[in-house]
């Protein structure tokens, strides 16, 4: 598999694992609406996001198995930009809400904050090293 | 093209050939072997070559 048929699969992947979470997180926040769905089942439900959320890192350790050493270098660099970003304003957000009493935001937020600073890093770096999409 | 024989992107090789990117040791060693040279010919030492 060449690294575009590899980077190609990877984004379907994660795109579908998203979609299937937002979808079960739509269901799920209807189902606790309705007080007819028994707890047991509410819990069960609440596994399945983990799974969806845990389906494109798999993706993501698959693909950089799958592609060469300088294009995994890149991919290095936009997860080491993700992380950063990830760490500063989760670190930062904790802090205003400690002392200046900010609304607080749930740590959900966080996976697709990750992938969003992931994702801006990983074009940054692939246009600068001439990579095309 | 060089990219398929030695496995790697299109890209990759050009990182190389503009001394953007330095290969793995592995990587260098099929590169040299694919052109038929010594690696010390394919592939320059700049420690070595400015004293």
């Amino acid at each position: 598999m060449n690294h575009k048929q590899a980077n190609r699969r990877f984004v379907t992947v994660t795109i579908t694992s998203m979609a299937v979470f937002v979808s079960v997180c739509l269901v799920l926040a209807r189902a606790d609406d309705v007080s007819a769905v028994p707890p047991p089942v509410l819990w069960i439900g609440s596994v399945i996001p983990v799974a969806a959320l845990l389906t494109p890192v798999w993706a993501h350790w698959r693909y950089l198995n799958e592609i060469d050493e300088f294009l995994r270098s890149i991919q290095l660099k936009a997860i080491f930009g993700g992380l950063g970003v990830l760490l500063v304003l989760a670190s930062s957000w904790g802090f205003v809400e400690l002392y200046i009493d900010a609304p607080k935001i749930s740590m959900f937020w966080l996976n697709p904050l990750y992938w969003i600073a992931y994702s801006v890093g990983a074009v940054y770096f692939s246009r600068r090293e001439g990579v095309e999409a | 093209m060089l990219g398929d024989k030695l496995d790697v992107s299109r890209q990759s090789i050009i990182a190389i050939e503009s001394g953007r990117f330095d290969p793995s040791l592995p990587l260098a060693f099929k590169i040299a072997r694919l052109l038929g040279e010594p690696i010390e010919s394919v592939f320059q030492d700049d420690e070595a070559a400015d004293p």
